[in-house]
């Protein structure tokens, strides 16, 4: 059997998906979206269901990837019964969404969430009048404390097998709609078979509904097709009258269902508001929780990273090379330094990868991620940018890597686009410390200056990459910011351990083979074929591109280091550590410092800033956008922000003879 | 004036014109709030914290007209400004739910402001 798990976004979807299939589940992407796809089974009663978490939606109608995502795999899979989650503390809205799945065949129930929220904010519904009024069996519940779920599974589990009679009273088109309906009902006639309810299309057609116009549209004759434009022209405005209609079966439905014996009092999310959502304490606020994470990051994150790195992945490769002293050099070289130093770059992610999810979903599951992005809002819009950018993009400032994948909770595509190709220009820990290694050498005790001086450099040409991507690729074309603000409730760390779980899982699946792949070319190219890096195909793709690198006053070297820095930025240090001889690693920049001018030297650090990301965030990048087409622009143009970028400086310092 | 009472057959006389015009160009500054006539039609962004009014029309391109519906706002809504600082976003709860809109999207939702 196989069921569907719907509602409007905040409505305790995961946890009841959660709670239902415990462990036993498979998350993906939807094909051809990066819309996630959550599936998992559980028993009841003797019966098998696969249980499939539509994406949170408030409409079915086409306004972005989810909804169409929800609503096909409700018409073409066809699940045996679709399970409406709504908020009880926000029951007219929430209905909405049934208001929708009941327009369609499949058999629905609707479980009545948080109640408990509900009766604090002053709201009390009779399940059983909801019930009478939708025709639909109503369940309540509290699934944060496990209220209620079993009730809603022998529920299912009844209209599954057709227990129960099923007799829906879902909303009827209005009868000044009817008549154009059937107008439009006829001129689609023939287009409009298999799962497709012919009345639904009509309905979606009048809505305006993108993507079945674009269907419809593809298979109607020349002359049907003008005749429905015209139809449709003449009643543009259907679109608002026929949410209307819903929003009035909605308000006769709960009529008998709703009291509000406490009405007019001020709730616990409106009083935070006050705080969290106001101009100035509002960011005083975000700047302490960002603060937190920071901490975190530093404290946790970075310490774990290295333990990883010294015991984990060094001792592997000593392992590895043991283990291949009776193999050729080559092998032991391939396995050592190309696969487990790919495997390593992936593993010592994970730390920084997990705690970013952690918080990213806490702050979610709290709510006040909607409100981080309602007070940073005026800001992120001089870049074209949504307020929900802004903490994908803040989230740079540890890893590249969650910020691309952070983007999710972007929904306008285009916003969402922007933001993946601004976050590499977000100095990452990994930059700041080859930063902090190579500047003291150059500039001693202006070190922290031109350190500082970097970091505004790349937020500046965030900002300016930001305002003319804007105005060029997107046309000026602006995100509507209108988005809902959430109760705030108590964590379920259940959710988010979880969700951390599946998105550092995902990570390392999908982006783990990219990296090993490319750390294993990285490797072999600057060994082949002689078996040394100074006379490596890398060495010569390095002299080779030299001409690039000459107006900045860089040699080969220089151009290499910054080419193995792709694996991972601090990759530059031991690159140079290689090719300026000995000293080490402990004293590259001070031979660096020695062999190059000063002018040289901040034109490197400015590249080494704004050049392209490491194979990781390309990775995320590839995975977010779907698309290698972006992918390769963000890559493109990164190389050429960081050259134009390096040249300047350089001019610029030699200009005020910096030496 | 873009009421239109009863014309056609199937417009409803709460539903006033739905046009096509970007939200930004309809109002990306608060016209300043004058003095409370009864039953004035404003944007949204006009309302001070705590003012409610009835939605009367709703401009915007499709898209998010269709947004704007499906988080509860269509003609006949009431709409409550719970934080308006007179520039920047706002808040306003609207059936039940509490919604942040941009100054824009603000000002393509005319409302009727309700006499306090």
């Amino acid at each position: 059997m196989l069921v569907a798990l719907a509602g409007q976004p905040n409505v305790g979807k995961s946890t009841v998906f959660n709670l239902l299939t415990g462990l036993d589940q498979h998350v993906g992407n939807w094909p051809g979206k990066t819309v996630e796809r959550k599936e998992g089974t559980f028993n009841f009663n003797g019966t098998t269901y696969r249980l499939v978490d539509l994406p949170g939606t408030y409409s079915l109608t086409a306004n972005s990837a989810e909804e169409v995502v929800a609503r096909e795999f409700i018409i073409r899979e066809r699940p045996d019964v679709v399970v409406a989650l709504v908020d009880a503390a926000i029951l007219e809205r929430s209905l909405y969404l049934v208001a929708e799945l009941l327009a369609l065949p499949t058999p629905v129930i609707v479980g009545l969430n948080m109640i408990d929220v509900a009766r604090q904010e002053g709201v009390q519904v009779n399940p059983a009048a909801l019930e009478a009024a939708l025709g639909v069996p109503v369940v309540a519940m509290v699934a944060t404390r496990n209220e209620g779920v079993r009730e809603l599974v022998e529920k299912m589990d009844q209209v599954a097998h057709g227990q129960v009679p099923y007799a829906p009273r879902p909303p009827q088109v209005r009868a000044d709609h009817r008549q154009i309906l059937e107008e439009i009902e006829g001129l689609i006639a023939a287009c409009v078979a298999g799962p497709y309810p012919r009345e639904w299309v009509a309905l979606k057609l009048l809505e305006g509904d993108q993507e079945i116009t674009r269907m419809v549209e593809a298979c109607l004759p020349d002359e049907r097709r003008e005749a429905l434009h015209s139809v449709l022209r003449a009643h543009d405005d259907a679109l608002v009258a026929v949410a209307g209609g819903r929003y009035e079966w909605i308000a006769q439905a709960i009529r008998a269902a709703v009291a509000h014996p406490r009405a007019g009092q001020i709730g616990l999310t409106e009083r935070l508001d006050r705080w969290a959502a106001h101009p100035l304490w509002g960011l005083l606020i975000l700047a302490g929780a960002l603060g937190l994470i920071f901490w975190l990051t530093y404290t946790v994150g970075t310490p774990l990273q290295n333990l990883l790195d010294v015991y984990v992945v060094r001792t592997l490769a000593r392992l590895a090379r043991a283990g291949l002293s009776g193999a050729p050099a080559w092998l032991a070289g391939l396995v050592a330094d190309g696969m487990i130093g790919g495997v390593g770059a992936v593993l010592t992610f994970l730390p920084i990868l997990a705690i970013f999810f952690a918080v990213m979903g806490l702050l979610e599951d709290v709510g006040y991620m909607a409100r981080a992005a309602y007070v940073m809002d005026g800001f992120m819009h001089l870049m074209g940018l949504h307020g929900k950018s802004f903490l994908p993009l803040f989230l740079g400032f540890g890893c590249n890597v969650p910020a691309v994948l952070g983007t999710r909770v972007i929904e306008s595509r285009r916003a969402r686009l922007l933001t993946i190709l601004l976050a590499p220009l977000v100095p990452c820990t990994a930059r700041m410390a080859v930063i902090a290694l190579l500047a003291p050498a150059f500039f001693g005790s202006a070190a922290m200056l031109v350190s500082w001086g970097l970091v505004v450099l790349s937020l500046a040409v965030l900002a300016l990459s930001g305002v003319l991507i804007n105005k060029t690729i997107f046309r000026g074309q602006r995100a509507a910011f209108i988005m809902e603000l959430p109760l705030y409730h108590l964590p379920n760390w259940r959710t988010i351990g979880l969700l951390v779980w599946q998105r550092s899982l995902a990570f390392v699946k999908k982006a783990g083979t990219l990296i090993l792949a490319v750390s294993v070319v990285v490797w072999a190219l600057s060994v082949l074929p002689y078996g040394n890096v100074d006379t490596s195909f890398l060495a010569r793709i390095g002299r080779w591109l030299e001409p690039l690198g000459r107006p900045m006053g860089f040699d080969w070297r220089l151009v290499v280091a910054l080419l193995t820095s792709f694996v991972a930025k601090e990759n530059s240090i031991a690159t140079l550590g290689v090719l300026l001889g000995p000293g080490g690693k402990a004293g590259v920049a001070e031979t660096l410092a020695a062999t190059f001018p000063a002018a040289t030297g901040l034109a490197f650090l400015v590249v080494q800033m704004l050049f392209i990301p490491c194979v990781a965030t390309v990775a995320a990048i590839r995975q977010e956008t779907g698309s290698w087409r972006w992918t390769l622009f963000s890559v493109g143009f990164l190389l050429l922000v960081s050259w134009a970028a390096g040249i300047g400086v350089f001019w610029l310092a030699t200009l005020v003879r910096l030496s | 004036m873009s009421r239109k009472f009863g014309r056609g057959q199937y417009r409803s006389p709460e539903l006033v014109r739905v046009s096509g015009t970007s939200p930004q160009q309809v109002g990306d500054s608060a016209p300043a709030p004058t003095a409370t006539s009864n039953g004035e039609n404003v944007s949204l962004s006009a309302l001070h914290p705590g003012e409610t009014g009835v939605v009367v029309e709703l401009a915007g391109g499709r898209g998010l007209l269709g947004r704007m519906t499906s988080l509860g706002f269509t003609p006949g809504a009431e709409v409550t400004v719970v934080q308006n600082y007179g520039r920047g976003p706002l808040i306003a709860r609207v059936r039940g739910a509490r919604i942040a809109l941009g100054r824009g999207e603000a000002g393509g939702v005319k409302v009727r402001r309700r006499p306090v």
